[in-house]
């Protein structure tokens, strides 16, 4: 064995035309290197992390039904503008992180941008990957999804996998490009919808109160706004396709994609439930395609649908169609794992309804939704505790837990801890079950006002105590 | 075409001119090459060896780097200057130095020490955001360069047998990181200010380090190959 060692140290020595001493302080700069990568980055002292490391003999149902009793703290993590699925090390350290943090809730990004942040088998016989193409060069052997999973329950966290696209995606995207009849389409036949005329309605200060036309106008100046976008755009965006489209949710065969993808992960992962977001659903302005004008002709005794795209009885109509696929998910889901649940993260009703045809006071009123985590990204105190006194919010706490989803920044918006704090506090004085944080990166990160480390502070400050509601 | 054939010429028509350089600014003219070589090398490596570090140290309003943290980022920048010096300062250059190890062992005692001290973390550090610009500059011209000067020290420790009038890199390094860490410190600011965003810090931090390295890249050039009376 000595004669081994020694005969490696010659042969590193001469490979390197290193002294003894160079090669003891090598071995000291290799050394100290391998206590930090073995560290993963956490810089943090762990005691809390401890403490939940010690937890883990408690069984799944103890932690599973204590979160139940227990203040939802929730926060998405998505690829995008996000590195935490792509280093080796990401997703590990986010969860020890988030759980050291009293973190209870994870709504991890599986579908986005056509592409699945999972090991699809339906995805690569329709777009020949299996998963988004770069979670391969970065976990070559392991599926992230499962390494999500393993490493959120080992630190009592639910694992709620979070369809963030829902029927978006990107018109260059290999699903749209091979089946263009699975888009639906606006009144002049154009699939083409900017993500922003999306988003920024939904986050407007004053969606509820705001004019269809506002939103109309913004999907009728997409496509000049997409000869606009340049680069820093798109950087800002975080390469965020500029040209997207949505899928039709009434076309059987885009509903039998989706069923096969949600089938996939609440069949073949250990999950805790499904989530979808403001995105399962179709922006008013949509609904002109061939296959569901013939729909509508075909229950209208022949009648084109409405040029008025705010046409109560049109919206109705969509809305409708769209709440019975809901109700197909839910049956197929409870069939496939009676113990996940179903996890919406909308807007508030009246927007989502009005503009995104998102009925889900039907939904909840069916039984169909589980839990609710309502997206309340207003910077304005008052608007937000207008939000939170709704009816609606306040008459569906009575049926399932509703949380409400706080924007912690995105690297065009950063937000202050004061108001996030604000926001968490607004949300316990309403007796809400817990609040879910969009989104991982700007928690704690250099994308945030104020160092990693004050913010880390901050958190822990909040969420001192154990969550209880 | 070779590169030999490429680059003679100008190499033919550069040669005077440096010659005459060296002979103004005290260096040995057959060192020039060697010297530029060293710089140039020691700038992008020691800038490189910072953003390295930043994968495993955070950056942080207060100086609460580990000691641990001091001695990793110590040694990565170390490290990486020692590479440029074994390099440069072969057996058969200009100016051997055999013992040229004694850089990094002198990097990391330094930044070590000074974490002890509570100002290891100068270079992965950002004032607090409450400061004004003018604050912050002035705040990194006194900070920049008491952490120059303790770490100027330990490091004259491993050149001065190597270099003639050593004792002037303890005040060149602290001229270095005091003007070095203002400017990282204001562009951050600035960059901040506008940005709201935290990374503004980093990216001053980064600026900083380029300075760094440039200055403290020709401060060594300059010791190491000044013309030996």
């Amino acid at each position: 064995m000595r004669l081994l060692i020694a005969s490696l140290q010659q042969l590193i020595s001469r490979w390197a035309h290193l002294t003894r001493q160079q090669l003891a302080l090598l071995s000291l700069a290799g050394f100290l290197l391998l206590l930090v990568l073995l560290g993963e980055g956490n810089h943090q002292p762990n005691t809390a992390l401890i403490q939940t490391r010690l937890n883990q003999a408690q069984p799944v149902e103890t932690w599973k039904a204590n979160i139940q009793e227990s203040e939802i703290r929730g926060v998405w993590i998505t690829n995008v503008a996000s590195s935490v699925l792509f280093a080796p090390w990401g997703i590990s350290r986010a969860v020890h992180e988030l759980a050291d943090m009293h973190f209870n809730t994870l709504y991890p990004v599986v579908w986005n941008r056509g592409k699945s942040f999972y090991h699809s088998d339906t995805l690569k016989q329709l777009t020949g990957h299996a998963i988004a193409p770069l979670m391969t060069l970065t976990h070559p052997t392991a599926d992230p999804h499962e390494t999500m999973l393993k490493e959120g329950h080992k630190n009592n966290l639910r694992v709620i996998p979070w369809f963030e696209y829902g029927f978006m995606v990107p018109l260059h995207s290999r699903l749209a490009q091979q089946h263009p009849n699975w888009l639906t389409t606006r009144q002049n036949g154009s699939p083409y919808l900017h993500e922003s005329s999306f988003t920024e309605g939904a986050d407007n200060e004053n969606a509820d109160n705001e004019s269809a036309d506002n939103e109309s106008a913004d999907n009728e100046s997409t496509e000049s706004a997409e000869q606009t976008n340049g680069l820093l755009s798109r950087l800002l965006n975080s390469g965020a396709p500029s040209e997207l489209g949505w899928l039709n949710p009434l076309h059987p065969e885009v509903q039998s994609l989706i069923l096969s993808l949600v089938g996939e992960v609440v069949g073949e992962y250990s999950v805790d439930g499904i989530q979808f977001d403001d995105h399962f659903a179709l922006p008013a302005a949509f609904g002109y395609d061939d296959y569901t004008v013939a729909l509508y002709r075909e229950e209208h005794e022949g009648q084109f649908p409405p040029t008025n795209t705010d046409d109560a009885e049109w919206t109705r109509w969509r809305a409708d169609k769209l709440s019975q696929f809901v109700g197909v998910l839910h049956e197929r889901v409870k069939a496939t794992c009676p113990t996940c649940i179903i996890s919406l993260s909308p807007n508030p009703a009246t927007f989502a309804y009005r503009y995104h045809l998102q009925d889900w006071r039907t939904w909840l009123k069916n039984g169909w939704l589980d839990e609710l985590v309502v997206q309340v990204y207003r910077d304005d105190p008052e608007k937000f505790e207008g939000e939170l006194a709704k009816d609606t919010l306040q008459s569906s706490m009575d049926k399932i837990p509703v949380s409400i989803g706080i924007l912690t920044g995105t690297w065009k918006r950063p937000i202050s801890f004061e108001q996030i704090r604000a926001q968490v506090i607004s949300s316990r004085d309403h007796h809400l079950s817990g609040v879910s944080f969009f989104y991982w990166d700007t928690l704690w990160s250099y994308f945030t006002p104020e160092s990693p480390q004050q913010r880390r502070q901050n958190f822990r400050d909040l969420f001192a105590d154990e969550p209880t509601r | 075409m070779s590169f030999s054939s490429f680059s003679e010429p100008i190499f033919n028509k550069v040669t005077p001119h440096w010659a005459a350089l060296s002979q103004r600014w005290g260096l040995k003219p057959v060192a020039l090459k060697e010297g530029a070589i060293l710089l140039v090398g020691w700038t992008v490596l020691t800038w490189l060896a910072f953003v390295c570090s930043l994968l495993f140290i955070e950056v942080g309003e207060r100086s609460d780097l580990s000691l641990l943290e001091g001695l990793l980022g110590g040694g990565l920048i170390g490290l990486a200057q020692w590479q440029m010096l074994r390099f440069s300062c072969g057996e058969s250059s200009a100016t051997p130095w055999k013992s040229s190890h004694r850089w990094l062992v002198a990097s990391v005692l330094g930044w070590g020490t000074l974490t002890l001290f509570h100002v290891g973390a100068l270079g992965w550090m950002a004032p607090g955001s409450a400061h004004n610009l003018f604050f912050r500059s002035l705040l990194g011209l006194v900070y920049g360069g008491y952490v120059g000067a303790g770490l100027g020290i330990a490091q004259w420790l491993a050149i001065r047998k190597q270099v003639a009038g050593a004792w002037r890199w303890v005040p060149l390094s602290s001229g270095t990181w005091a003007v070095a860490i203002a400017l990282g410190w204001l562009v951050g600011g600035c960059l901040r200010a506008v940005s709201h965003l935290f990374i503004s810090e980093v990216v001053g931090l980064l600026v900083a380090w380029g300075a760094i390295a440039i200055l403290s890249g020709l401060g060594i050039v300059g010791l190491m190959y000044q013309e030996k009376s």
